[in-house]
């Protein structure tokens, strides 16, 4: 992505502006559309995931919380980052997706996308993830679900 | 892991049997979650698996979305004809799809026969 060149404004703009991108583009075509945003923006990362080891829990968790929270992008905060049998489980707070949010169902696609990226950047494999939990849905937390396949 | 290992292996061993069946008519084709995961892919490496998946994904959510506004039923095939071949693409079950590449001039009544089986056997598989 080029630079973001905005003197007055910078590089921040409402989480509104960006639910009716996301909700609208995936109202004509899909969730599919919106998680390989996401995960493009996850491999978009690799700069940052240079060298962390696929073991190594807490710096994951650490590294993705610098750049997607309060200190980075704000895209959420990062709680944890756990390896289980199939691959890794990721809990976050205040995500942009659902933050506010009421569902019966999760709603995280882009999130969940940037942690499949960013997961598949670190891990060198592919992954596919799902969204278990999700704040929309009454839930203190959202929890992604990674298989590595 | 095995588990999955496993899947991903009797996947591409149902891709393998669908290009066999269609006899050098199919030039690829892939196994894809509704969300655009990729599980399986028979491609050449000049193909970006990734991100042909997720469009495969994509073009099936825009054609569920026409049915729907068009009280049209269940999307059951969507067809790309191209100059130089086809893109075919068939729900297969709830939470998966199959994408099928075909050269110019293949046999899309065969197509529709075979990927019908195919689709099956991978929503059985993935079910």
């Amino acid at each position: 992505m080029s630079e973001v060149i905005r003197p007055t404004l910078g590089s921040y703009m409402s989480i509104e502006c960006f639910r009716y991108l996301r909700f609208g583009a995936e109202d004509t075509a899909g969730r599919a559309l919106i998680i390989s945003a996401g995960k493009q923006r996850g491999h978009s990362l690799k700069d940052y995931l240079k060298g962390i080891s696929p073991d190594s829990e807490a710096e994951i968790a650490q590294v993705l919380g610098k750049i997607l929270g309060v200190d980075g992008t704000r895209l959420c905060l990062v709680s944890s980052v756990k390896q289980t049998e199939i691959g890794y489980e990721v809990r976050v707070s205040e995500s942009a997706c659902c933050s506010g949010l009421t569902s019966e169902v999760p709603v995280c696609a882009y999130s969940l996308g940037v942690f499949i990226g960013a997961l598949e950047v670190i891990t060198g494999k592919r992954i596919a993830g799902t969204e278990t939990e999700c704040t929309a849905t009454g839930l203190e937390q959202c929890l992604y679900v990674m298989e590595l396949l | 892991m095995s588990t999955t290992i496993s899947k991903t292996e009797l996947l591409n061993e149902v891709l393998d049997q669908l290009a066999l069946n269609l006899a050098g008519d199919v030039m690829g084709s892939a196994v894809v979650s509704v969300d655009g995961i990729v599980y399986a892919a028979r491609f050449s490496g000049a193909v970006n698996v990734d991100r042909l998946s997720a469009i495969a994904a994509t073009t099936l959510g825009v054609s569920r979305r026409v049915a729907k506004d068009l009280s049209l039923g269940n999307a059951n095939e969507t067809i790309i004809q191209c100059e130089n071949g086809y893109f075919v693409i068939y729900p297969a079950g709830d939470k998966c799809l199959l994408a099928v590449n075909l050269r110019k001039g293949g046999n899309l009544g065969m197509v529709r026969l075979e990927a019908a089986d195919t689709a099956d056997k991978v929503s059985g598989i993935m079910a």
